[in-house]
């Protein structure tokens, strides 16, 4: 297992090196000056010089390349272009919250998504069945953005049973922060439960089939147990897959879903970068969220090995 | 299922099977949904940009059937006109993303090597973006615009038809009827193009419904943002962010260009989720 996770994690240095160097030539392409964006049109040759000295622009362009790998490996990702705040810090401020809607929503979409999966796969064509389905799609048609405001206009303002802004609580008031996280969670999780809930349902067809499960019937195991216990372990595997693959998914509804419940998090960092044009604010965010997928995928893969062993080996 | 006797269809011999309900459904959303968006110009009972001080957050009369906004303009030609911006970008982007993900894709998995490491690299690269954030960065750096949005959209599209395009290509390549166009003499664009592309159309055309609702999610997305096309157009997005500034107050505003944006992904996911099941009825994951 210990050579496993190893060898994958061998393997995310590259992927990272790519990321970042997308990133860098990407921020370096934008059609325009960035001192005159910053400074305005009617900034002085002097002002300008200053700028590019400061923010190191007046360097060769593989200087500039090698000091920004290093700034990152070191862990700084520069200064805010308007505040003079280090992004680094800016960043580490809201993390904690959009990891915790995340996670949050995963968790909402996976506890509801397998077994809508299974008792649709059981009911194969009947009620049940096109019940789910039509949940799914709807899980499916909603934008993050639309689901949000619906649900903040039924549960929060007409029923009143959640705070409207769900800023950020301190954990001292568990009850608070969890009323405050509900919405946005159940919010993000609607679309991974679709997700979740089609992938398992699609499994379950493929592995009810089976010979291994016919032996299992044969041996007068419950159905019940079959389906939870022996063909759920087989599905699971597709679970993790796509759960891993539509992570990046959720990450761009969190972006929405935070600006709607005006909760802190990096969703609300990028709009405001973008509003006040903080390209170094904006490219730090950037990384951050590639990290972010790149570490989720590493971390699928190494569940993969987990539930399957068979996938260590290979 | 397998008790629904197989009505054999199509030049490749597949059987086709139920999904004709959620096709048809979806079709018939679609439809009205484009030809309101064609028509708005006659069906719209006002101008859409016309702004009056009098009229401003007007509820729902016989005036004005949506309400006003708080530049006074009718709530219900703004969405007609919103669509038509919407449609036009998630078609153009979507078609944009078809044409180059398939093209390469297919080089990719029929030429194999340098080439194909390469692109699957840059694809690779690409996805390691989360789509929102990819589209949001694209915008922002080059600048907004109805133009920029199609492209912006169109790159973070651009994946999954590469991805299909490129493993049906490698999955052809080693079969006996290309290698007897290969004996033959035939180009190698002819064999991509007359004997590659067709295999792989009925496929990518699922993929291409499906993500023309994604491309639909992405651009309202991106507009809610504030990085639409920029104002006083109209698009569904834009609409549901002006109309949540004021969501206390007047929610209707908000509410009925998001239903407008459900109806159409409704529409559309129906239709390609119909497609995918009439070609594999138990794959529907």
């Amino acid at each position: 297992m210990l050579r496993f996770i190893g060898r994958r994690l061998v393997t995310l240095v590259p992927t990272l090196l790519a990321v970042l160097t997308l990133v860098f030539v990407l921020v370096r392409v934008v059609p325009g000056n960035p001192a005159l964006i910053l400074l305005g049109d009617q900034a002085t040759p002097e002002a300008i010089a200053r700028f590019y000295r400061e923010t190191g622009l007046d360097q060769p362009i593989w200087h500039q390349y090698l000091s920004f790998l290093g700034q990152i490996a070191r862990g700084d990702l520069g200064r805010s272009m308007i505040n003079d705040r280090p992004v680094t810090s800016a960043i580490a401020e809201v993390l904690p919250y959009t990891l915790e809607l995340s996670i949050a929503g995963v968790v909402v979409g996976v506890l509801l998504g397998v077994p809508l999966g299974v008792v649709a796969a059981r009911s194969n064509g009947g009620w049940v069945d096109w019940l789910v389905r039509i949940v799914t799609l709807g899980g499916l048609s909603f934008p993050a953005f639309v689901s949000a405001i619906m649900m903040l206009l039924v549960f929060g303002l007409w029923l009143g049973w959640f705070p409207i802004i769900s800023g950020g609580k301190p954990w001292s008031d568990p009850g608070g922060r969890l009323m405050s996280l509900a919405l946005p969670a159940i919010n993000l999780g609607l679309v991974m439960m679709a997700y979740v809930a089609r992938v398992t349902r699609g499994g379950m067809l493929n592995t009810l089939p089976s010979d291994f499960i016919r032996t299992a019937r044969a041996k007068g195991v419950p159905m019940r147990r079959i389906v939870w216990k022996h063909a759920l372990r087989n599905v699971l595997l597709a679970v993790v897959t796509f759960t891993g693959l539509y992570f990046s998914v959720l990450i761009g509804n969190s972006v929405l879903t935070e600006i709607v419940f005006n909760r802190p998090g990096l969703g609300k960092l990028v709009v405001g970068a973008l509003d006040r044009r903080d390209y170094t604010l904006l490219q730090g965010l950037v990384v951050t969220y590639a990290v972010l997928v790149v570490v989720v995928n590493t971390l699928t893969d190494l569940l993969y090995g987990l539930v399957d062993p068979r996938v260590k080996t290979g | 299922m397998s008790a629904a006797a197989p009505v054999p269809a199509g030049a490749a011999g597949r059987t086709y099977r139920p999904g004709r309900t959620a096709i048809l459904i979806g079709a018939t959303i679609m439809a009205a949904v484009l030809a309101a968006a064609v028509l708005a110009p006659v069906l719209a009972p006002h101008d859409p940009y016309a702004q009056s001080i009098a009229t401003r957050f007007r509820p729902p009369s016989a005036e004005h059937w949506l309400g006003t906004d708080g530049f006074g303009r009718d709530t219900f030609s703004r969405i007609l006109y919103g669509l038509r911006v919407t449609l036009l970008t998630a078609f153009a982007s979507t078609s944009l993303a078809l044409v180059a993900g398939t093209a390469l894709g297919i080089m990719s998995g029929y030429y194999g090597g340098t080439l194909d490491r390469w692109i699957s690299a840059a694809n690779d690269l690409l996805m390691s973006f989360p789509q929102m954030v990819a589209g949001i960065i694209m915008v922002a750096l080059l600048g907004p615009g109805v133009t920029n949005l199609i492209l912006a959209i169109a790159i973070t599209a651009f994946p999954a038809f590469y991805r299909m395009a490129r493993s049906a290509a490698l999955a052809l390549r080693g079969r006996d009827y290309i290698d007897a166009c290969r004996v033959l003499g035939y180009s190698d664009g002819r064999i991509m193009l007359r004997h590659i592309l067709p295999e792989t159309m009925d496929d990518m055309i699922v993929v291409g419904t499906l993500w023309l609702a994604t491309a639909v999610r992405t651009e309202s997305s991106l507009a809610f943002i504030g990085l639409g096309a920029p104002p006083p157009a109209a698009t569904l997005g834009g609409l549901v962010r002006e109309g949540f500034d004021n969501l206390l107050e007047y929610p209707g505003l908000a509410i009925w260009p998001s239903l407008m944006i459900l109806l159409i992904m409704i529409g559309l996911n129906l239709i390609g989720d119909g497609l995918r099941d009439s070609n594999d009825p138990r794959a529907s994951a």
